[in-house]
């Protein structure tokens, strides 16, 4: 807490200046108070010379390898390995969707979820009576996949005679969001 | 990285129809980049190169099902971190290669490029040989935990905003200034003896931690859990 009563400004603060993070009218005090401050200009030094070896260095490495085939490499390889089946590509869409919005999504599917099976029970008690009898065939709603991604669960239902399929996904009460 | 985001998302829609110089495109684009992170995390240069091959190749196995909510560089950043990681705890231990191993000798003439930024004030790293610092540096950043070397070299070397940490470690926004600002302080101190800065500095105004251990093996777990976009 030192530097803080010495020039006024805490190293989180410093830091933040350096990330563009600080509000306007602290960011103007800051770059004034550098002015006047050799010491906090010290400090925000050393800040900088630890960000700049790192990425100077790292840079360095990177740049001395050669890399003229490396894409081409790569892009042979790709089209070497098998093309997924379309439930790891359905799963891997969750993944994608779960990664970064997780409640709004799992939310909607839900609802979706639910919507679907409420305009799809009146169809089915439309149906003849033999319908209805081979609807509660093993064969005539089928859970065609299990799919995981992180902690969440869906189930794929497909339901031949209607051409639907259902994914339904429980909400979980631990689901986490990035901000 | 606006007009870069436009142009990825093009890219990445050209790659998803089956254009193969597009998909080069994206390649040719990140692997520099991609191979800084795998490299500061692996200290390896095989194993980084593995490691932004086989994230090319997951990202070109799944780039039909890439939603575009997120920036292509976040997922791929995402990708990249969690197959060193997965590198990083197959190894078990520390690895074979020291980060200066990887340099060729003749690098050592560029001892005493600068490094630190000047306000007047000499050059801290006069008094020492690039190779020297370059292994300090690999020391340090091996120092660190899995977390803060991730954040850090993301951050630093990538210059990913805090909201694109938040989303590619899966972490809060204030976790990511938390563990950033410790990273570098942890950073700091490690290399103060050999970059001239000053003893004694502490963590003044440190974002409160008191969540932080909790929630980043929660963020670790979780992003092991993700094979899909591994």
């Amino acid at each position: 807490m030192g530097d803080r009563q010495q020039h006024g400004f805490d190293d989180a603060t410093l830091e933040r200046y350096l990330d563009g993070a600080l509000p306007a009218a602290q960011e103007r005090a800051v770059t004034a108070a550098l002015d006047r401050d050799p010491e906090l200009r010290r400090r925000v030094d050393e800040m900088l010379a630890v960000r700049a070896l790192l990425k100077q260095e790292l840079d360095a490495v990177a740049a001395d390898v050669d890399w003229r085939a490396f894409a081409n490499q790569v892009v042979a390889k790709c089209e070497a390995a098998p093309a997924l089946p379309w439930g790891a590509r359905l799963q891997a869409w969750l993944g994608e969707v779960f990664a970064y919005r997780k409640p709004v999504w799992v939310s909607s599917l839900a609802v979706a979820a639910a919507a679907a099976a409420v305009l799809l029970v009146p169809r089915l008690i439309d149906q003849p009576p033999d319908m209805r009898v081979a609807d509660n065939s093993p064969d005539a709603q089928v859970e065609v996949q299990s799919l995981e991604t992180g902690s969440t669960m869906a189930m794929v239902y497909q339901l031949p005679k209607s051409r639907t399929t259902v994914i339904w996904i429980p909400e979980h009460a631990d689901s986490e969001e990035p901000d | 990285m606006g007009e870069t985001e436009l142009a990825d998302r093009d890219l990445v829609d050209r790659a998803k129809a089956g254009d193969r110089p597009a998909f080069t495109l994206l390649v040719q684009r990140y692997q520099k980049r991609a191979f800084a992170v795998a490299y500061g995390m692996l200290h390896n240069r095989d194993d980084a190169l593995d490691v932004v091959q086989d994230a090319f190749v997951k990202v070109h196995k799944h780039i039909g099902a890439f939603q575009g909510n997120a920036s292509f560089y976040t997922w791929l950043y995402r990708i990249v971190a969690n197959l060193c990681i997965d590198v990083r705890r197959r190894r078990g231990r520390r690895p074979e290669v020291a980060f200066e191993e990887a340099i060729k000798p003749d690098e050592t003439a560029a001892a005493g490029v600068d490094v630190a930024p000047h306000h007047g004030e000499a050059n801290p790293v006069d008094n020492l040989t690039r190779r020297e610092l370059r292994r300090e540096m690999g020391k340090a950043l091996d120092g660190l935990s899995e977390n803060h070397r991730l954040i850090l070299l993301l951050r630093e070397v990538e210059g990913l905003s805090y909201e694109d940490l938040a989303r590619v470690l899966k972490i809060s926004k204030g976790t990511v200034m938390s563990r950033l600002f410790h990273a570098r302080k942890n950073m700091q101190k490690a290399l103060r003896p050999y970059l001239g800065l000053k003893p004694g500095a502490g963590l003044s105004g440190a974002p409160a931690e008191a969540d932080q251990g909790e929630e980043e093996e929660r963020a670790l777990r979780s992003a092991e859990a993700q094979p899909e976009i591994q």
